[in-house]
């Protein structure tokens, strides 16, 4: 496509007087310095839930092999309860205590991990929080001040 | 990259990435300045989405054009661009208003004229790479070029 030479000639006489580049740099600078200090924090953070994650699934796996060493050692004929009561869904429980007490065993843990978990999380998201609104203080601030 | 690199980097770009903003912003030196800080911090955290085919120049220019029209946008009404459109005169702070004819003549463009103009008469990027920037087709860069050339000259003349 071809330039228009009047267009051309207007265009490449713009030369306007911008503002100091210095003081535009050193805001700029210091933006970035916000953005670094949220991207270390977002970075801590990810790590920190990764290891709850980690520590989390080791607790469960270690829990779950006990459980289940604990269950395999008792005697095949073992129940864990018993009903003096003669019926055949009371008869077909206490012929299955065994796998019933291993998964409601199980769903206790479960339960009992995630609450665990939540609750680290939950602490670690309100203790982020107070320190994000500080940083986005720190970050009005710049803004509102960007040559101080 | 890290941000001294960054820095050392666009050091070399700004001067005219702002120049560009300011005859986009037909003159608001502020809002020109403001939305080449915020091009450069969006271009900061997408540093890593350069494309490697991709010049420096050409893709600090697409973050600014998207951060101009995000601009454009949170000025909810037309009545308000109307109004920051008046403002030209008083703080448009040129040497003598020098360029206040220029000015008038762009902000009878739309954005997306202006924005086509300014790239090929004022940074010579080819109707390819405009259309490139702008994420359009080298057809509709076409168009809006002719368009505002015209609308451009016709206010020039007048």
């Amino acid at each position: 496509m071809n330039k228009e030479p009047n267009l051309e000639e207007l265009f490449s006489n713009y030369h306007p007087t911008l503002s100091d580049s210095d003081a535009f740099m050193q805001a700029l600078s210091r933006r970035l310095e916000a953005v670094q200090y949220v991207e270390r924090y977002q970075a801590a953070q990810a790590a920190r839930y990764r290891r709850y994650v980690v520590i989390a699934l080791l607790v469960g796996l270690a829990l779950g092999g006990v459980m289940l060493g604990v269950i395999l050692l008792l005697a095949p004929s073992a129940q864990f309860f018993t009903f003096s009561v003669q019926s055949e869904v009371l008869l077909l429980i206490q012929e299955n205590s065994r796998l019933i007490a291993l998964l409601i065993l199980s769903l206790l843990f479960s339960a009992a991990l995630f609450v665990i978990f939540r609750s680290i999380l939950e602490i670690g998201y309100f203790r982020d929080r107070e320190q994000r609104l500080s940083a986005n203080e720190t970050a009005a601030r710049l803004r509102a001040k960007p040559d101080c | 990259m890290n941000c001294e690199q960054f820095i050392a980097l666009v050091s070399t770009e700004q001067e005219s990435l702002r120049r560009f903003l300011l005859a986009l912003c037909v003159g608001r030196r502020d809002d020109a300045d403001d939305i080449a800080q915020e091009a450069l911090i969006k271009a900061y955290l997408a540093r890593d989405k350069i494309r490697k085919d991709e010049s420096l120049g050409a893709w600090l220019y697409r973050i600014a054009y998207n951060t101009f029209l995000d601009h454009q946008r949170s000025l909810r009404t037309h009545a308000e661009i109307e109004e920051a459109d008046m403002l030209v005169s008083e703080t448009a702070t040129d040497a003598g208003f020098e360029y206040q004819e220029l000015y008038h003549a762009l902000r009878t463009l739309p954005p997306k004229e202006r924005t086509a103009i300014l790239l090929f008469y004022l940074k010579g990027y080819t109707v390819r790479e405009i259309a490139d920037i702008v994420h359009g087709t080298e057809a509709a860069v076409r168009q809006q070029l002719s368009r505002g050339r015209e609308q451009l000259k016709n206010k020039l003349k007048q």
